[in-house]
């Protein structure tokens, strides 16, 4: 029966189009603690996108670093916000870590990955850009320098 | 049926693609993920195939939303849970969101507070899934800044033939935001055991009780720049066996005692954190047993406190929390040179401090009448951008680790340096290389590593590493990778020798045996 259903849904999901996603509706926090709704990132007005980091993923601090890079090239600001999936074990870390670096993102938190589950990231980083409706427009998985290039590019071109 | 899974298998990875081609607008979303190896040791009790695979579909259309998580294990991979094998649908939900409630039914995950009381989540790295069946309800109460959450239901198990443990749990919890940066909660949990293992009152020599009782309040203040949590959590009384390193153990019903707390404050280009942590019995499971303990079988958090290191020789030997009974301190100070700066040069320049000391408590080592060493470290990382181009990072981690966790005196210390360089030839071509070496002389003594990492973005990386230990068993583990990445798809292919240790992600660790094979790892979010 088991084996029935699961082989039923990978057959069903085959010839669906996963285009109009919206980003879920979840519950964040600030580096302050009060909850941050995924709905409030959506402004009506400008695209966004979200990034998600810990404090132990290298890949994830080199991004946000080489997008700090790119920031001063940047015609106008962009709306980036770089979701921190650190636990209670390290998230006092990541809060000071993130303090003085300077990224160009709002820091926000989600300590149990309850976002970064509602978008079915398995490895981080993940980049996720969104229009101004907060439908998702482009994703990407992992990190190879450059990549931050592609993020600016599709980003700027949602504006 | 071999072949038919064979078959189906092919048909997944063959139909990976395809997602990826396939436009529409249908609210559906979710993820796929494949792990495979191939192992060609034959006198391993692990050898030949080996697959996880997960499937997550998530359906939404205004307010509602449902899903579920398939998987499959055709033959687990090596280290996970045996009970895993085969196919299950752990996960299926349904639930109704507006501005101010939510509510699920199905499986669910939660935490509340920092997770001593209560966190139920999702590590595929460890093959832990200690998901909720029933239902949850979460809102905003008609006081401002006053939110509830409830809970109840049955805790999964990889053990029991219908996926779920013989307990009910059930929660409650309150958070109050107050004016001026404060905040304040307060929660409580109930497990009750339907049918606990016999044995457990046969050893206590009286009737283990079936409900145990968690409580917890936590109280929190932040300004700008400056935040300090401090969370305490209770237990009734539980059964726990003391670990006797090498005689019998002692079985016992004892309360339990948590107080977790935590400070960080920064300043211009300095940040500094602190946390502090006491456990005394704090280890939640979904149902006490006297067998092997599934990474599954808990209900709460209680992760190592010391830093989670990364490189491959600084987490070789990686410490594990006594939730029997420990205390802990630790510390981190990061500081940003300032572009520009004299020290930071045009680039700029971080600095990062940080070290951990934790003790095991006497009343669980059975061989010392005061608390005694379990694990301390030290680590500093310098890392320095010096042209558009180039980027070095420096790092050193002084280990020491008592296997016993303070119950003999013999600890194991180990020094590890790591010099990590990057250089980027063009804007989508990179050069990463990390030159490691271990310095000890409890175990095998010493050890060296490299990693040569060549990217080309945004789709093609290619890695090649080797661990060589040349202080005792002169053995290679070595590894060669390629990954192909497009959009939200990413195919690892590999081939290489996996050295036997410990895997462990927060609190929790998994054995993994040794082996050396071909593996294949895919994943797609849709």
């Amino acid at each position: 029966m088991k084996r029935t259903l699961l082989i039923l849904f990978l057959i069903g999901a085959l010839p669906l189009g996963l285009n109009a996603q919206k980003i879920p509706a979840v519950n964040l926090h600030d580096k302050e603690g009060k909850e941050v709704a995924t709905a409030s990132l959506i402004d009506g007005q400008q695209p966004f996108a979200i990034t998600f980091w810990a404090s132990w993923c290298k890949f994830c601090i080199e991004e946000l670093e080489a997008l700090t890079d790119q920031a001063p090239d940047w015609k106008k600001p962009l709306r980036i916000y770089a979701i921190c999936i650190d636990d209670s074990r390290s998230v006092s870390c990541a809060r000071a870590m993130a303090a003085g670096s300077g990224w160009p993102a709002t820091i926000l938190y989600d300590s149990n990955s309850d976002l970064a589950r509602a978008l079915g990231v398995s490895s981080i980083p993940h980049v996720f850009v969104f229009d101004k409706s907060g439908i998702l427009s482009y994703s990407h998985v992992g990190y190879i320098p450059g990549d931050e290039d592609t993020l600016v590019e599709k980003l700027q071109g949602l504006q | 049926m071999r072949r038919f899974q064979a078959l189906l298998y092919l048909t997944l990875l063959v139909s990976l693609p395809a997602f990826a081609q396939i436009g529409g607008g249908f609210p559906l979303h979710g993820s796929l993920e494949s792990n495979s190896l191939y192992n060609f040791d034959q006198d391993s009790p692990y050898k030949g195939f080996h697959s996880n695979n997960y499937l997550k579909l998530d359906y939404s259309s205004g307010r509602f939303s449902a899903g579920l998580q398939g998987e499959w294990y055709p033959s687990p991979m090596p280290g996970y849970d045996t009970g895993l094998k085969g196919w299950s649908l752990p996960v299926k939900y349904v639930s109704w969101t507006d501005s101010n409630w939510s509510v699920r039914a199905g499986d669910f995950f939660e935490q509340i507070g920092s997770g001593i009381l209560l966190r139920s989540w999702e590590d595929r790295s460890l093959g832990l899934r200690n998901g909720i069946g029933g239902l949850l309800l979460k809102g905003h109460l008609p006081v401002q800044g006053l939110s509830l959450t409830l809970l109840s239901g049955v805790p999964a198990s990889t053990s029991a033939q219908w996926g779920y443990s013989s307990s009910i749990v059930s929660a409650a919890d309150l958070s109050l935001i107050l004016p001026f940066g404060l905040s304040l909660g307060g929660a409580v949990l109930h497990r009750y055991e339907w049918a606990p293992e016999a044995d457990l009152s046969l050893l206590l020599g009286k009737e283990a009780p079936r409900s145990v009782l968690m409580h917890s309040f936590r109280a929190g203040f932040s300004a700008d720049s400056f935040q300090v949590n401090a969370e305490y959590v209770g237990k009734s009384p539980d059964f726990t066996a003391v670990r006797q390193n090498g005689a019998s153990d002692t079985y016992s019903l004892e309360r339990g005692m948590a107080f977790y707390a935590d400070i960080s404050w920064s300043i211009g280009g300095l940040s500094l954190s602190a946390s502090g942590r006491y456990l005394d019995n704090m280890a939640m499971r979904a149902y006490r047993t006297l067998g092997t303990i599934a990474p599954s079988n808990t209900l709460n958090y209680l992760p190592a406190l010391c830093q989670q290191q990364t490189y491959m020789l600084a987490c070789l030997n990686p410490y594990e929390t006594l939730s029997e009974g420990e205390w802990g301190l630790r510390g981190d100070a990061y500081y940003h040179f300032a572009r520009g700066s004299v020290i930071g040069g045009r680039y700029g320049m971080t600095l990062h401090v940080g070290g951990s000391w934790i003790n095991g408590l006497a009343k669980v080592l059975p061989r010392r009448d005061k608390d005694h060493l379990a694990y301390r470290d030290l680590n500093i990382e310098l890392s320095r951008k010096w042209t558009r181009s180039l980027i070095t990072k420096l790092f050193v981690s002084i280990q020491e680790n008592s296997p016993t966790h303070g119950n003999r005196n013999a600890t194991e210390a180990q020094n590890v340096f790591v010099l990590e360089g990057q250089y980027n030839f063009t804007h989508k071509m990179s050069l990463r290389t990390e030159l490691q070496y271990l310095y000890s002389q409890e175990r095998e003594r010493d050890w060296m590593a490299a990693l040569v990492e060549f990217g080309i973005a945004p789709n093609w990386s290619f890695t090649v590493s080797d661990m060589y230990n040349h202080g005792s068993s002169q053995e290679h583990y070595w590894n060669v990778s390629a990954s192909w990445t497009k959009d939200t798809f990413k195919c690892i292919l590999g081939y290489g020798r996996n050295r036997e240790g410990m895997v462990c992600s927060g609190g929790v660790c998994r054995w993994q045996p040794e082996y050396t094979g071909i593996f294949l790892r895919l994943q797609y979010a849709l």
